[in-house]
């Protein structure tokens, strides 16, 4: 069991990464529109030196100039729900939207290494009482795990289930055996589980592959 | 024929919307998405500039900067990221780059360190045919 003061730690600086992670991809969405207005500014230009004015082609700007918009509301959403995450230590709150958030977060990291994550849509709402940062660290931690153990080109898997009164969160992907390697990782998840009162397990079905399996109770 | 630009970023809406507007200003102007499209680019062409994006998939900017300067070291590589820190950029210009610019870029700004990329390639040019004559003179006796 990791001592307090590492605990805190690490999750300061989980924090820093996601929040990071977040501003770096809100910051790109707001490249591409800078160089719409500027694009549009070249085309009034255009239009004053007698180029004739295609409406078509504004029509389009202004389309996907909308189009990043609602990818930045839909970042700026993520970053909220993350952060309120973190307003008391027992909430309760929808497991589903949690696991989702932790997939699309993870999608960058996962993108850097060329990896994909699939994730279907999770159509019943799993509601679940406990520490909503804590779980949400865990997963995120586990995600890590798969990606370390990932190759280019390789798929990680996630999936959320409810069975009765315990919700099972799995994140399938290679196993590279890097025990020794991710020691500390699997330390501070192992930690993270005692304290969200969960269960996980590593189950290798396949040789290349392995299942990591988070069971939580959906009442502390 | 314009100044020969590479642009070297995974986001492709943006860097077909900077490469359009770079084009307009006379810029001839290729795009690739990745650090590893970037070094087989440079096999094809000469560029008086790059500008390359911090973090791509796969190979990052740094390291991207890195092999690419190994190929030519005099190549003029332009940082442009919305990852801005200053350690990053003192990294960047430590290891060989000319300039780290922030993203949202402002053009005129861009257009002017491209320019003075050029202007440095010239020197450089120059000053590597210059040395060639030099030294084959004095293989020469002359």
């Amino acid at each position: 069991m990791i001592s307090d003061q590492v605990l805190h730690e690490q999750e300061l600086a989980f924090f820093g990464k996601i929040t990071a992670s977040i501003s770096h991809e809100l910051n790109n969405v707001l490249s591409i529109i800078n160089e719409y207005t500027g694009l549009l500014n070249d085309l009034c230009y255009a239009v004053q030196n007698g180029k004739a004015l295609d409406p078509e082609r504004i029509q389009q700007i202004s389309i996907n100039m909308a189009e990043q918009i609602r990818r930045e509301q839909k970042l700026i959403k993520l970053l909220n729900r993350f952060a309120h995450r973190f307003d008391a230590p027992v909430l309760t709150f929808e497991l589903s939207e949690l696991v989702n958030d932790i997939y699309l977060v993870s999608l960058r990291f996962a993108s850097m290494k060329k990896v994909t994550i699939e994730f279907p849509t999770i159509e019943d709402r799993i509601s679940i009482t406990g520490n909503p940062y804590r779980i949400q660290f865990v997963i995120f931690l586990c995600m890590q795990l798969a990606l370390e153990n990932s190759e280019i080109n390789d798929t990680i898997r996630m999936n959320l289930h409810k069975e009765e009164e315990i919700s099972t969160i799995t994140i399938v992907s290679r196993d590279k055996d890097m025990i020794g390697g991710q020691e500390e990782l699997m330390t501070l998840i192992s930690s993270l589980i005692t304290i969200v009162n969960g269960k996980i397990d590593y189950e290798n079905n396949d040789e290349q592959f392995r299942m990591i399996k988070i069971s939580l109770p959906l009442s502390v | 024929m314009g100044i020969k630009v590479l642009l070297v970023d995974d986001e492709e809406e943006f860097t077909a919307l900077l490469s359009e507007r770079m084009i307009t200003r006379g810029f001839d102007v290729d795009v690739t998405n990745s650090g590893t499209q970037a070094l087989a680019k440079i096999d094809e062409k000469v560029y008086d500039a790059i500008i390359l994006d911090l973090y791509m998939p796969e190979m990052d900017g740094i390291e991207t900067l890195k092999h690419l300067l190994k190929k030519n070291p005099d190549l003029q590589i332009i940082f442009l990221t919305g990852h801005a820190t200053l350690e990053k950029g003192i990294e960047a210009v430590k290891l060989g780059a000319r300039e780290f610019m922030e993203k949202p870029v402002d053009m005129d700004k861009l257009i002017e360190k491209v320019n003075d990329a050029k202007t440095k390639k010239d020197i450089l040019s120059e000053e590597k045919s210059k040395k060639d004559i030099d030294d084959l003179l004095k293989k020469k006796g002359w």
